[in-house]
């Protein structure tokens, strides 16, 4: 290596992740809501989710609920974005 | 007027278009190599959204996709799953890049990795990568537009002058414009393909069955009620198992924002704020996905035993009642699809082939024109070579293709721990990525070793992860000062104070 250093801290650092304010439990919040989003779509849950009935605007509850977590997750973007974007400390 | 001869000209038009607007969208930019390669960095949230989503979806979206929900149902569903989830890293991981790109003149995603672990070797193992990632999916690109045109046109255009017409229009506007061209006929390419995409979905269903959830109801009467129950049908049309439809949603969907071809569009944008936009824009392009997969599931009872099923399309096309001037316009939006994918990957390889292959390699500095015709160089290379393999060999690209999601999906750990994680190291990264890919090849070449059914990308990046710790935690960290650019230190003196 041609640059080294020894106090470099050994975890992982989240800048933006530590202590408690507003944009920060944000941020949390919005990884919350992913992460049920993606869990929702995998082993174990998907497969308790009705395959065909009910129809939601014509597709099967299986298709339709894949789509509705895709708008969940734009909807969490979309929250995000705004609040970070217009808050005071927006850049 | 024969109905093929309305339909290429139709066809031929949108062409046209695309190299019109390829050429002249580059006179905007700087001769440098940051105007080829990433625009001047002056994108702005428009073309970029229409980047992003076209660059993701190919010839696979009128022709892949649809075959699946044709021949295995619900496993399609596995496209949209993976999406879902798989964009949001770059909301945090993108507008980090843009800004490092900046400060240090990065245009490549290996050129960042290969300054923040201080690794040449790095920079060189991602260049190949990506070339042997990319000339099969380039590959792949050409073949669909040639076999679209070829079954358009009733065979009168046979496959290989297909793929070199519509090829030869993206060589040209990649070649003059580099990234503005990608830009701007993505986002011609972009719109055309929605909008075919809405229409097909919508029209099929109501011709063919009276509406979607009539169709739907027909098929659950059907004895292929199965197909409809998740996790779908495995591509022997057995049930596919929950490990194998659960691994590969998870697989794909973290590779998803590594691929390098989509990562480097984070140096192309104008702002943070336009990248982030973007991104939260992001799955209003992906419900398109909603109506290819519907095209798909028209065909299963109406049209079935359509061999293999990634035709079922342009099978379609050729058996319904609708006006030439109209399956012109599909087709067009089919070749769109091909060819918007095709020159986003076409431009990165080249670029990337420069900038983190051979450039490293060079002693002293190469000017700026220098490097732009080298790359130049390599779009007609990378072009020629995907050609000859797309109309004159028949090496299985398709499984190569499948066997890059998992490889490509080994970058992500190197990046997230570029932006969170200072204590990674150059050595660490390298043989983590290496003990990834290979497992992942490993696996894929050998399905049968695997201890349980799940995707060969889970064992890659179990192997990485293990390797990058702890050669990392075992070589010395690199220097603060290299460090500070991708990590804020402040946020951790202060949690020290406390």
């Amino acid at each position: 290596m041609s640059d080294s250093s020894s106090d470099v801290p050994r975890g992982l650092v989240f800048g933006a992740l530590r202590g408690g304010t507003a944009p920060q439990r944000r941020t949390l919040a919005f990884i919350f809501v992913v992460t049920i989003a993606g869990v929702a779509l995998l082993w174990p849950v998907y497969p308790f989710v009705p395959s065909i009935e009910p129809y939601v605007l014509g597709l099967p509850f299986s298709f339709a609920w894949v789509v509705g977590w895709l708008v969940v997750v734009f909807g969490a973007l979309v929250f995000l974005y705004r609040a970070e974007e217009q808050g005071p400390e927006g850049e | 007027m024969e109905a093929w001869v309305v339909i290429l000209l139709v066809c031929g038009g949108y062409l046209v278009l695309a190299l019109g607007l390829g050429v002249w969208s580059g006179r905007t930019v700087s001769k440098s190599v940051t105007g080829y390669v990433a625009g001047d960095r002056t994108l702005g949230t428009l073309v970029l959204y229409f980047v992003l989503g076209a660059s993701v979806f190919s010839s696979f979206a009128f022709l892949g996709a649809p075959g699946w929900a044709y021949s295995r149902g619900a496993a399609a569903f596995y496209i949209i799953a993976y999406g879902t989830v798989g964009m949001v890293p770059f909301y945090f991981l993108g507008p980090r890049a843009r800004r490092v790109g900046e400060e240090l003149g990065f245009v490549t995603q290996a050129e960042m990795l290969a300054h923040r672990y201080d690794s040449r070797g790095l920079s060189v193992v991602m260049a190949v990568l990506s070339v042997v990632v990319f000339v099969p999916y380039l590959t792949l690109q050409m073949k669909g537009a040639g076999f679209l045109l070829s079954t358009i046109s009733e065979g009168h255009v046979p496959q290989w002058l297909g793929a070199l017409v519509a090829y030869g229009v993206v060589l040209v506007y990649v070649f003059a414009s580099g990234m503005m061209a990608i830009g701007w006929t993505n986002t011609l390419q972009g719109i055309f393909m929605m909008i075919v995409a809405w229409f097909l979905g919508l029209y099929l269903p109501f011709e063919l069955h009276g509406g979607v959830q009539p169709m739907f109801e027909a098929i659950a009467a059907s004895d292929l009620r199965d197909m409809l129950t998740p996790p779908g049908l495995a591509d022997d049309g057995e049930p596919w198992t929950w490990a194998g439809y659960s691994s590969a949603v998870i697989v794909s969907a973290v590779g998803f924002s590594v691929w390098p071809h989509l990562f480097m569009r984070a140096f192309t944008a104008r702002s943070e704020r336009t990248l982030k936009l973007t991104v939260v824009l992001y799955p209003t392009f992906q419900l398109f996905l909603v109506p290819i997969l519907l095209i798909g599931f028209a065909g299963v009872l109406s049209y079935p035993n359509v061999s293999p099923a990634d035709t079922i399309v342009p099978h379609l096309l050729t058996e319904i009642e609708l006006s030439p001037l109209l399956v012109g316009l599909v087709c067009a939006g089919a070749l769109a699809a091909s060819m918007s994918s095709g020159d986003a990957i076409l431009h990165a390889a080249a670029s990337i082939g420069l900038r983190d292959g051979i450039k490293p390699l060079v002693s002293g500095d190469m000017t700026d024109r220098r490097q732009r015709q080298w790359i130049r160089g390599l779009v007609i290379v990378v072009s020629a070579t995907a050609y000859y393999f797309a109309v004159f060999s028949d090496v299985g690209i398709v499984a190569l293709l499948l066997g890059a999601y998992g490889g490509v999906a080994q970058i992500f750990p190197l990046i997230f721990a570029t932006f969170y994680w200072p204590r990674a190291t150059g050595a660490g990264a390298l043989s983590g990525l290496l003990a990834g890919v290979g497992t992942n090849t490993l696996f894929l070449v050998t399905p049968e070793l695997r201890p349980l059914p799940l995707h060969e990308g889970v064992y890659g990046f179990a192997v990485n992860i293990l390797v990058f710790v702890t050669v990392s935690l075992l070589t010395t960290p690199h220097a603060r000062e290299r460090l500070a650019h991708y990590v804020s230190f402040e946020a951790e003196r202060a949690v020290d104070r406390d």
